[in-house]
């Protein structure tokens, strides 16, 4: 992800240079809308700085491609939620508290109000904006540089399908009666406004999608940012089915076992989603190492990650730790980054084996609703290293927490599929559908529990990815009968896995 | 409301870490694979809400969700925490976050500054917390008022003048480890620049702090802004002062030049005098007077008296209920990070 705005315009053809260099094959570029209006309603895309047609055409000189995320508040770095002061500070924009007071949110070293998504003034503000930026990227649409369109608040600081965040904005509950606030409302009560919540969510989203399909974006590359852990967010289950998400990936707080879940969920959704990886830290999060982040983002990619951001890929931008300092010349953890795409490009691809364990969609909605922290502010808690994952599903992951916490434990791989319908929960959930395949593919590891699977068959055949999800080494042993090799060449009964590291075994075939 | 504008600049993940994790040794960077371990060891922050009918939910930094069969209301937190090994936790009633939420949001106003911003949340909190609703352990003083914005921003002023830097650079060796510029324009900060900056700034040194912080502070001057404070010490020695509770430790790592402090500011005096904000709130002018016999303030004595006096009217610990220099003491004293430089020496 490359700011261009706060670069040099000298800068431009090196910056994307050296990201070329270390093997990335598209830029992200955030649009920031406070950045380009400068006067109520007129947005500037010609000036320097500004200036977004030349900055893809420099991209394109390098044989990149480009996502453009159009925000409205695309990247937590921007001050100001990324909105004109116009917008921000009108009071038919903002959500609203009970007491009809503004929601503000830290907008570092300050505060800020927070829009309202169910307000119609914030929306059509928005609307105008994603439609006059789709237009200003136009061209470079048309011949193909621009392959994804991003709408949404991307920052993943702020959880807004949580219920505490309940918008009592009037556009927001009509004639309804404000509600107590969750935790001393009727169980029903709160699901039910999450689900509100989340609707007014999800047709924000797709009102942005239609705003920038209007406007010459072609509908299968416009995908649509979801804040938070997927696997605490009721959003994210309920667009997951039909719509590309561009998803933050967790944070190295996560854990491997963490990180590996939300990966995996959100590849039981109909269309893989793109994911966030951080190669460092925003300045007021707690700092991560670049070792930390880059065993994150190997954890992710083995999980099934495959179409990645690195956020903070310039330093100009204000990121800690950005690949690229702010004369746009690597840092010497940008080639270990580089190093990382480049192993992830050889990870197996294919069909996923092993056991399936059902989501039913509509169930996951109501179950995260029902189990979420909603009485918590998620966005501060995040803050100091709570991760959704855990704040909203710890132990209460709709019961089928303990079917995947046994098929780990045993490294037997499974897979999610998000499934539609009203199908009741129960043990029909883990079908272990193929089981001969998956039980023969099975390794033994010791000790019990360390290791997190995952089973490929594609064209070069069939393939595990085994995850150590502890310090210490851990012993792999090949299931009986089987051959395999791994990096360094064949299987020869057991393997000893480093701590936290990732081995890819394929299947000999004689 | 938000400072516009500000930049920040110069930071690897490195020297950021090295940074914060001097201060906040809670906040270091762990793999991921060691996350069962973290959850095992001692330390992290437990946050509590509880209702009528107890614990709604706990959350342990370090463990995640967690159960607490010992709760018995609020005055239980502090055995909650130490039975959970950790000398932090906030308790929250049901609805306390709520109910901050919408006292910030009635009272803060578009062109609040980041003083007035930081008071009216302060002062939010601070009512929760005499009114019962939000408890803490270690716990913080009740009833205690807050001083008006001016009163800080004159603090503020003292601290750093308008259009005037501040300056820390740490070193290891011969090398400048990690550094922070703060340039103050305005009520607020508009630039922030780590060691990358300061070292294209600076150039090459000669591998003694003590002669090299000229050269820093000169090339600041040049490139920022006239230094109103420099704080210029090896990373080991400053972590030690930190973490030490010694009264005129400071005092005595500046005249050994342990810690070169250039340009000396009269409230840096004040400081190092011997716990010295607490003293000077107290009016004991024995400390005064033993500062000013140093000889090193003497044309700042009189403007020294004067801050004396307007640190006593912004006394910190009431403003917060607890004086940040005695926690970041606590914190460093009793954690398992303090001494330990870091693992990530050999990470580029």
């Amino acid at each position: 992800m490359v700011r261009f705005s706060t670069l040099d315009p000298s800068l431009w053809p090196r910056a994307v240079r050296a990201l070329a260099a270390l093997g990335f094959n598209a830029v992200d570029v955030p649009l920031v809308w406070r950045e380009h209006e400068t006067a109520q309603g007129a947005l500037d895309f010609a000036s320097p700085y500004l200036d977004v047609g030349a900055f893809l055409s420099v991209v394109a000189a390098e044989g990149l491609r480009a996502v453009v995320r159009l925000g409205p508040w695309p990247t937590s770095d921007v001050p100001a939620l990324g909105l004109p002061d116009r917008v921000l500070r009108d009071r038919a924009c903002q959500a609203r508290t009970r007491r009809q007071n503004p929601v503000y949110v830290l907008d570092a070293p300050g505060l800020a109000p927070l829009p309202s998504v169910a307000s119609r003034a914030y929306r059509s503000a928005c609307v105008l904006w994603v439609r006059a930026a789709v237009e200003a990227i136009a061209p470079r649409l048309r011949d193909g540089t621009v392959v994804r369109v991003v709408v949404g608040h991307g920052p993943p600081a702020l959880i807004r399908d949580d219920a505490f965040e309940i918008d009592h904005h009037p556009d927001a509950r009509g004639d309804d009666a404000p509600v107590s606030p969750p935790h001393h409302a009727p169980l029903d009560a709160g699901v039910a406004e999450v689900k509100r919540h989340t609707e007014h969510e999800r047709s924000f989203l797709l009102a942005l999608a239609d705003a920038a399909a209007a406007a010459g974006a072609p509908r299968e590359r416009v995908a649509l940012a979801v804040t938070g852990g997927v696997l605490a967010s009721p959003l994210a289950a309920s667009l997951g089915a039909e719509h590309t998400l561009v998803l933050s990936a967790p944070p190295t707080r996560a854990g491997v076992s963490g990180i590996w879940r939300q990966v995996r969920f959100a590849g039981s959704f109909k269309v893989a989603p793109h994911f966030d990886l951080r190669a460092g830290s925003p300045p007021f999060e707690p700092p991560t190492r670049a070792t930390h982040t880059l065993q994150a983002a190997r954890v992710a990619l083995a999980a099934g990650a495959g179409d990645v951001t690195v956020q903070m890929g310039c330093a100009g931008d204000g990121w800690i730790g950005a690949l690229l300092d702010e004369r746009a010349e690597a840092r010497t953890h940008a080639a270990r980054w580089g190093a990382l795409l480049a192993w992830a490009a050889t990870l197996p691809l294919g069909r996923e084996l092993g056991a399936e364990l059902r989501v039913h969609a509509r169930e996951a909605i109501d179950a995260r609703a029902a189990t979420g922290v909603h009485p918590l502010p998620l966005g501060l808690l995040a803050w100091v290293g709570f991760t959704p994952d855990e704040l909203a599903a710890q132990g209460s992951l709709d019961g089928r927490q303990a079917i995947e916490d046994a098929l780990a434990a045993r490294a037997v791989p499974f897979r999610r599929r998000l499934v539609e319908g009203d199908a009741a929960l129960d043990g029909d959930d883990f079908v272990a559908s193929e089981s001969e395949r998956w039980r023969a593919l099975t390794p033994r590891v010791a000790p019990e529990g360390a290791a997190l699977v995952r089973a490929v068959e594609g064209d070069g055949g069939r393939a595990l990815v085994i995850v150590s999800k502890v310090e210490g080494p851990l012993r792999v042993e090949a299931p009986a009968g089987s051959k395999w090799r791994d990096e360094m060449g064949p299987v020869e009964g057991a393997r000893t896995v480093p701590g936290g590291e990732v081995a890819v075994w394929r299947e000999v075939v004689s | 409301m938000s400072a516009r504008g500000w930049q920040l600049r110069g930071f690897d993940a490195r020297s950021w870490h090295r940074l914060v994790t001097l201060v906040a040794p809670g906040f270091a960077s762990h793999a991921p694979a060691s996350r069962e371990r973290e959850a095992r060891s001692e330390g992290g922050i437990l946050f509590v809400l509880y209702g009528e009918a107890g614990v709604v939910r706990a959350l342990h930094s370090l463990r995640g969700a967690v159960e607490l069969p010992m709760w018995a209301g609020p005055s239980s937190l502090e055995a909650c925490a130490a039975s959970l090994d950790t000398r932090f936790a906030v308790a929250a009633e049901a609805g306390a976050i709520e109910e901050l939420y919408e006292r910030v949001g009635g009272r803060v106003h578009p062109g609040d500054d980041l003083w007035a911003t930081l008071l009216i949340v302060l002062g939010a909190a601070r009512e929760l917390v005499d009114e019962g609703e939000l408890a803490m352990v270690p716990a913080i003083a009740r009833g205690v008022p807050l001083p008006p914005p001016e009163v800080v921003r004159r603090a503020w002023d003292h601290l750093v003048p308008d259009g005037h830097a501040l300056v820390l650079a740490l070193f290891e060796g011969v090398e400048l480890e990690t550094a922070l510029v703060l340039r103050r324009r305005g009520a607020g900060v508009d630039l922030v620049l780590g060691p990358e900056a300061l070292r294209r700034m600076v150039g090459p040194l000669g591998g003694d702090f003590r002669r090299d912080f000229r050269v820093v502070r000169a090339a600041v001057e040049r490139d920022v802004a006239p230094v109103s404070c420099g704080v210029f010490a090896p990373t080991t020695t400053l972590r030690e002062l930190l973490m030490s509770d010694e009264v005129g430790a400071w005092a005595r790592a500046m005249a050994t030049r342990d810690v070169v402090i250039d340009p000396m500011p009269p409230w840096i005096a004040v400081a190092a005098g011997a716990g010295a904000l607490r003293a000077v709130g107290r009016g004991a002018r024995d400390v005064m007077a033993g500062i000013e016999s140093l000889g090193l303030f003497g044309p700042f004595a009189k403007r020294a008296r004067e801050l004396g006096e307007l640190v006593g009217s912004v006394d910190v610990r009431a403003m917060l209920g607890f004086n940040p220099l005695d926690v970041v003491g606590a914190i460093l004293r009793g954690s398992r990070n303090a001494n330990e430089p870091g693992d990530d020496d050999h990470e580029p």
